[in-house]
């Protein structure tokens, strides 16, 4: 018996050191293509002048899409800070996905808002719309009034009702940067096939915010979001920035993407039986540019900015990475046809079997190997130093590639321009491997059961608002 | 196997010994990450401050020299040779702002750094021959010239589009024909980009425009592209050719010729070119069926407006939507309020034009 566990024990021995090698090459590989991409990017930056850029004739019309539920309390400033985008040619659509608050009366309220007869320009599928309004005082704000729905219904309604060329998908309580819009429009005239382009998430507790825009940026005060930060940090500049060096983009969030509206509506819209239907859209853009031979790209554009509220709450944040990771499991499930099919590419071939085995099932591989390795330590022998140095190699290289992280913001962005925010970054890659990864990872594996289990719930988010005044909302997702 | 080599007394030795050099090494490393940041922060922050001290310098000069309280004297800024560059940039940042007599001035003042702008030409680094392209188009004048038409030809698309915008900048047929040349290396870029670009070179480049569209022989976006530039300049002569493209090729005349070809008709055609337009009008594709609509509402007659009310029920919400506009723009309201209001899509429809006319709003 014990001779099998053995067995059992060394097979996941291997199999883990293989994950940890692998994941590991991975962020490292990502985290150099993306020095080079953010060098070059940081020196293109120079030759955009983003004033010239707003004075052109010839720039496509954007539809900002904000899907929203139960948001009497955070809408109107929201709402107002969407409509301060330096942008010549935009239109805002608000969706109020069924609120059971005051929602729709405070927008009606504060925007004057007048029901206009609006025709559908598609028919992508949505619950019931009951009514459009236009705002008297700002004509480029219309707010959609429908059925309960979900996100992606929501958005989904927004796209049949909007004429821009170009889309933007994003959160409630997403703060675009004044020159977001215009600097993720920018790679769109560059290239003609791009279908799809992502932008730069921050986190936004805590930064100062007056009159809808950031005036000042400093970590968080709470510990929670402080480590987030550093992992966006990851996330975005060493790994979405990574990715697009290669050519491999998979995933751009559903707080801020810029989408081809055409595209996205030929592709059959915002699909709702998953909670991770902004990966789902751009996999299947992929795949359907790939089958019929489209030519396109899908991107990510490291400069515009989208500042968002971060869980400060273990539970809230628990709840957000188990509908993460079940949302990336349901979407390389709906696309397991793309495994390893040369047909689609790099993505089929590289970034698909990224996500599916390191990302998707690597809480299962991980916890695994937490289990192995106390089995090795009680059965095999191991001694405690040689559990703590292979420990001192995991956290080692988890802290190189967040430091790295930091060190390509600094190198590119410069966001946090205080020396204390610079050292509190440090001070937190150090001792995010440290807890606080190993409390990821079991979140994700609770992910990995619900997905299984088919649980298709969002779970709650608590906001705090954007300024500390701000007053607490409580969103429930259905 | 690692098992066995971890649980022998060598083994495990060797292993922990691994264990320890790498634990060392990526601390090592963290520390070089850590100390590489520090030295880019120490860096930013000099380089921050001495541009911002250097721009302080000139900028009070500057502005005084604009107003014409101090006499133009470019030996007043001081700029050493390693400076050159940023205060090439510092004046352009101006030059966007002004025009005429102020932007002159600005190119003097320019005027004896632009030697070591051209060297950057020959950097290795693209941005930097881009961004050297756009200092001389700015400031270098005729003599730079040469050198901007030679840019076109860089082996980076980047700096050829650098070149062939900055080409643009002025009414040239001689600079137009030079890009026009060029134009199959551009076609990444946006359709609207291009034609706008090209428009910029004036009635001049309007010949050249529509040799390229109606040369069979060129890819289709490069014709679709002079033909959205010909609208732009409203080149009457370009109606022809376009018509002649639409009635001769309808089998095979790509989508996007189509398109530019029934938009540049509704812009610049006329009675004669209608046929070309109605010959489009079964199109399966619903961008071709919606540029026609839009070249019947413009050049169209009477005999257009049945047709244009049947379109309101076309299959495609945007060329439906484009015919609702095209009878309210055509004076026929009249028929789109007749609709019965039955809660269909075409009446919504019909009711949103008619209120964006009584609002004002209508395109």
């Amino acid at each position: 018996m014990t001779g099998i566990l053995l067995d059992a024990v060394h097979v996941l021995t291997w199999i883990v050191l293989g994950y940890f090698v692998l994941l590991n090459a991975g962020y490292l590989i990502t985290s150099m293509l993306a020095f080079g991409a953010l060098r070059r990017h940081a020196r293109r930056m120079k030759l955009f002048y983003v004033e010239e850029f707003l004075s052109a004739e010839n720039v496509p019309t954007v539809t900002l899409i904000a899907p929203a539920y139960n948001e009497e309390a955070t809408c109107v400033p929201a709402t107002t800070a969407l409509l301060a985008q330096q942008y010549p040619r935009y239109e805002v659509f608000v969706v109020n996905d069924g609120s059971k608050d005051r929602t729709l009366a405070v927008m009606i309220e504060a925007f004057d808002l007048e029901e206009i007869p609006r025709a559908p320009s598609a028919s992508l599928p949505c619950a019931r719309v009951k009514a459009v309004y236009r705002s008297r005082r700002r004509p480029n704000l219309y707010v959609l009034d429908k059925e309960n729905g979900g996100k992606a219904d929501a958005l989904n309604a927004g796209l049949n009702y909007c004429r821009g060329e170009l889309f933007c998908a994003l959160d409630a309580d997403t703060l675009l940067e004044r020159d977001a819009l215009a600097r993720v429009v920018r790679p769109f005239l560059e290239d003609r096939t791009l279908v799809a382009a992502g932008g730069i998430i921050r986190i936004a507790n805590d930064v100062v915010v007056k009159g809808g825009v950031v005036t000042e940026v400093r970590l968080p005060k709470r510990l929670l979001p402080q480590l987030q930060v550093v992992e966006y940090l990851r996330a975005f500049l060493s790994g979405r920035m990574g990715w697009d060096a290669l050519n491999a983009t998979l995933i751009i969030s559903g707080a801020f993407g810029l989408f081809q509206r055409a595209a996205v509506v030929e592709a059959g819209g915002y699909r709702k039986d998953t909670v991770g239907e902004d990966m789902e859209l751009v996999v299947r853009l992929h795949r359907y540019c790939r089958d019929n031979r489209i030519p396109y790209r899908v991107g990510f554009v490291p400069d515009p900015v989208a500042w968002t509220e971060a869980p400060e709450s273990l539970r809230v944040l628990g709840r957000q990475r188990d509908r993460w990771q079940r949302g990336l499991l349901q979407v390389l499930w709906m696309h397991r046809g793309m495994l390893f099919r040369p047909r689609y590419g790099r993505i089929g071939m590289v970034a698909y079997p990224y996500f599916l085995f390191l990302e998707g099932l690597g809480p299962i591989i991980e916890v695994g190997g937490y289990i192995a390795f106390a089995i090795q330590l009680l059965l095999v022998g191991w001694s405690p130093l040689f559990a703590l140095a292979f420990f001192g190699v995991a956290i080692g290289l988890g802290m190189a590639i967040s430091i790295a992280a930091v060190g390509l913001e600094e190198m590119s962005l410069r966001r946090y321009e205080r020396p204390r925010d610079l050292f509190g970054l440090f001070g937190l890659a150090v001792i995010e491997p440290l807890g606080y990864r190993q409390l990821s990872t079991w979140w994700r594996l609770k992910g990995v059961v619900s997905a299984i289990r088919g649980v298709h719930a969002w779970g709650e988010m608590e906001r705090r608002g954007f300024s500390p005044q701000a007053a607490t909302a409580e969103k429930k997702e259905p | 196997m690692l098992l066995q080599a971890v649980a022998s007394p060598a083994g495990a030795t060797i292993t922990l010994r691994a264990l320890v050099i790498a634990t060392a090494v990526l601390l090592a490393m963290s520390v070089a990450f850590v100390g590489v940041t520090l030295g880019l922060r120490l860096g930013n922050v000099r380089r921050a401050r001495r541009w911002a001290s250097l721009e302080q310098r000139w900028e009070q000069d500057l502005l005084d020299t604009l107003s014409g309280e101090l006499a133009e004297d470019p030996a007043r800024f001081h700029v050493a040779p390693e400076e050159a560059l940023f205060f090439v940039g510092v004046l352009a940042r101006y030059a966007r702002r002004v025009s005429g007599g102020e932007r002159a001035l600005l190119a003097r003042l320019a005027e004896r750094n632009l030697p070591l702008v051209e060297e950057q030409l020959r950097s290795s680094v693209e941005e930097r021959r881009a961004r050297a392209v756009q200092g001389l188009a700015l400031f270098g004048g005729a003599r730079s010239e040469p050198a901007i038409v030679a840019m076109l030809d860089d082996p980076s698309s980047l700096v050829a589009m650098a070149a062939a915008s900055a080409l643009s900048r002025r009414e040239s047929a001689a600079r137009a024909d030079s890009v026009i040349a060029r134009l199959p290396r551009f076609t990444r870029w946006r359709p609207r980009v291009l034609g706008a670009m090209l428009a910029r070179f004036g009635p001049s480049a309007a010949p050249s425009l529509r040799a390229v569209l109606a040369d069979r022989s060129a890819i289709p976006e490069t014709r679709a592209v002079a033909a959205d530039a010909l609208r732009l300049l409203n080149d009457i002569e370009a109606a022809d050719v376009a018509a002649t493209l639409l009635l001769e090729g309808t089998a095979e005349l790509q989508r996007e010729i189509a398109v530019a070809c029934l938009r540049l008709i509704a812009k610049v055609g006329g009675a004669a070119h209608l046929e070309a337009a109605r010959a489009r009008a079964q199109s399966n594709d619903p961008a071709v069926r919606s540029a026609v609509v839009e070249a019947l509402a413009t050049i169209g007659d009477a005999a257009d407006a049945p047709v244009l009310l049947a379109a309101v029920d076309d299959r495609s919400p945007l060329v439906a939507a484009e015919a609702a506009h095209a009878l309210a723009r055509i004076g026929r309201g009249d028929l789109l309020a007749a609709i019965p209001d039955v809660g269909s899509t075409r009446a919504l429809l019909a009711r949103e034009v008619l209120y964006q006319r009584r609002i004002g709003g209508v395109r």
